[in-house]
């Protein structure tokens, strides 16, 4: 059976058992449902089940358990991930001993900065508005930091002066290139204390030592994707938020992969109506909003001051029980400021509820979008180029993709089956008490039924009977 | 490098958008119990009480309650008469239709019914004889 077919059954038999038990159903399948098609987004699919189900409220606990509670073990999965993987590229044919011009003494990696910030982080301070919202852990000086995006910003600021990350590796910034090498470049080298160590060792240590995120950055992220609110007051070029796009539309096309097989290499490519796309999404989060459909058109957006008030108040506290208490009050906030604009009130509840889907359905390209920074984009680069020479590199996001698809693949796996494990326990929970009414509902009709039939067969009006019958149900 | 594992295309696997289907549709399986039988002895009296179908009645009925399931009842448009309660009609109608002069009902009639017979003895051999039962017979039947 084609997925298009089985998605309709499915909703066909919630339509059918909610009509049985509390009357005729409540929501449309058609653009209610945008997952009704032959894509394999898992995600999509549950999220709009759920919705169908219960609506707003359980797709708000959907997305604060899987943010409060299911991180720490994404972040965990995605470490090993990348450690197999960084393993992989060295294992393809080096010693695995350290380079000399890798260790202490030597003359080190040399590596542009533009080469390891695809998405341009480093341009933005920590310390504004719009920093304040994308790096962590902002110490003074950065270079204190426990984030190594921060840290990393921290050394760009002091040109010459080395700074050593976790006593892992050693990081120079260079803003003007000698002898042919380039301005703004970063000279790493590993520690004294790893000379005697592998690359193997520097990898996996350098991979504990990072934090990758947490519920506001990804939080942020994903309110960003959509509605561009950092990216409009920090003032991302055009260019930039397409190049974004674009990465967006390629995890997309990954995510939706229903095929055995990854996605060959011509889904890294674009069509004239995907192009089109990426420059409207451009424009709409360069103006910090985005375009919903409600019957008309209508512009939707969550302003900045709405993050920076979360995560103050996530910050305020370490209790997970008030961190989930702040993440539900904020995500409702935004969801009622991102419907501010509807004209009619009957439109607000659907728009709130497709801002929090729209949340759920983010996930996974707000975690690789944080993935897909300085932090890990250097390990990446540093193995790739004592592999394949101190000329390689990745020319952008996209190509790191490309040439990293299985860790973008399992990456994508292991946030997904997060996701789909915590959606799946409510939309079976939910379906458990339908079923369970249905079945209850059968039982009475056939009791009903029976005393119906002997009253007929005992002589009873049929008008009677039926007027009785009309009364049960 | 290795190839990464082939995403499973059937089955309970939640890692394909097949296998959470698979798992939602089965989650909507419930063993169905069978229906009680009817007293015998009600049915034998009773049927003999029963009106027979009737498609008017039945489209009548349904008719008169559109206004439940919040459908428009009556000549309200000004495009002329209702079409969709002369649908109801034709719909009802045509299932009635074939009710009547279509459905056939097979009926089995459990072994083991006691019965009383009046005959001559054969000296062993078989015996020609009449009888009745002395109680009510009871069969299932399907409708096809």
């Amino acid at each position: 059976m084609a997925i298009i077919d089985k998605k309709k059954k499915i909703f066909g038999k919630i339509a059918a058992a909610k009509t049985l038990t509390e009357g005729l159903p409540k929501l449309k399948n058609s653009s209610s449902f945008p997952s009704i098609n032959n894509k394999g987004n898992s995600i999509t699919f549950l999220t709009d089940l759920i919705k169908s189900l219960v609506g707003f409220q359980a797709l708000v606990s959907s997305v604060v358990d899987t943010l409060i509670h299911s991180l720490p073990k994404v972040e965990r999965d995605i470490k090993q991930n990348l450690k197999i993987e960084l393993k992989n590229i060295v294992s393809c044919g080096v010693n695995p001993q350290l380079p000399t011009w890798i260790k202490s003494s030597g003359s080190g990696i040399i590596i542009e900065v533009s080469k390891i910030d695809f998405i341009d982080i480093l341009r933005t301070d920590p310390n504004s508005i719009g920093g304040n919202l994308i790096y962590n852990d902002i110490t003074s000086p950065l270079t204190n930091s426990s984030d190594f995006n921060t840290f990393l910003y921290g050394v760009i600021q002091d040109d010459g002066v080395t700074y050593t990350w976790e006593t892992i590796l050693d990081i120079t910034f260079n803003a003007l290139g000698v002898a042919g090498v380039p301005n703004n470049t970063l000279t790493i080298k590993a520690n004294q204390s790893y000379d005697n160590k592998t690359l193997t060792d520097v990898n996996n240590d350098y991979i504990n030592s990072l934090s990758l995120f947490n519920t506001e950055n990804i939080v942020n992220k994903i309110v960003d994707l959509i509605y561009g609110s950092i990216s409009s007051t920090i003032g991302k070029s055009i260019k930039q938020l397409k190049k974004e796009s674009e990465i967006n539309n390629v995890i997309d096309k990954m995510v939706n992969n229903t095929n055995i097989n990854p996605i060959n290499d011509s889904a890294f490519s674009f069509t004239k109506e995907e192009i089109y796309s990426h420059e409207l999404d451009a424009m709409n989060r360069k103006k910090g909003s985005a375009i919903i459909e409600v019957g008309k058109t209508v512009t939707s957006s969550v302003p900045i001051e709405d993050l920076t008030t979360f995560n103050q108040n996530m910050l305020s506290t370490s209790s997970i029980i008030e961190k989930k208490d702040f993440l539900t009050t904020n995500l409702n906030n935004m969801a009622t400021k991102s419907a501010s604009n509807v004209l009619s009130q009957m439109d607000v509840p659907t728009v709130k509820v497709n801002f929090i889907q729209q949340i759920i359905n983010n996930l996974i390209k707000g975690i690789i979008s944080i993935i897909l920074t300085p932090k890990i984009i250097l390990s990446f680069i540093i193995n790739h180029k004592i592999v394949y020479g101190p000329d390689a590199t990745f020319t952008d996001a996209i190509d790191f993709i490309k040439k990293n698809k299985n860790l973008t693949n399992s990456i994508m796996r292991t946030i997904s089956e997060e996701i789909i494990r915590i959606l799946m326990g409510v939309a079976l929970k939910e379906i458990a008490s339908l079923v369970a009414a249905k079945a209850i509902k059968k039982q009475k009709e056939k009791a009903i039924n029976k005393q119906a039939q002997l009253q007929s067969l005992g002589g009873v009006p049929s008008s009677q009977i039926k007027d009785s019958l009309n009364n049960t149900i | 490098m290795p190839n990464p594992k082939p995403i499973p295309n059937s089955g309970f696997n939640l890692n394909s958008i097949n296998g959470v289907m698979n798992t939602i549709l089965a989650s909507f399986n419930i063993p169905d119990t069978p229906v009680e039988p009817l007293p015998p002895p009600l049915i034998m009296f009773g049927a003999k009480l029963r009106p027979g179908l009737s498609a008017d009645s039945i489209a009548a009925e349904i008719i008169s309650r559109q206004s439940d399931a919040g459908r428009v009842v009556g000549d309200v448009f000004a495009d002329g008469p209702n079409v969709e309660e002369a649908m109801e009609y034709i719909r009802v109608k045509a299932i009635v239709d074939a009710l009547l002069t279509e459905a056939k009902v097979d009926v089995v009639i459990n072994p083991g019914i006691s019965v009383m017979t009046v005959g001559v003895g054969n000296l062993g051999a078989p015996v020609v004889s009449q009888g009745s039962t002395t109680a009510i017979g009871i069969g299932d039947g399907i409708i096809r």
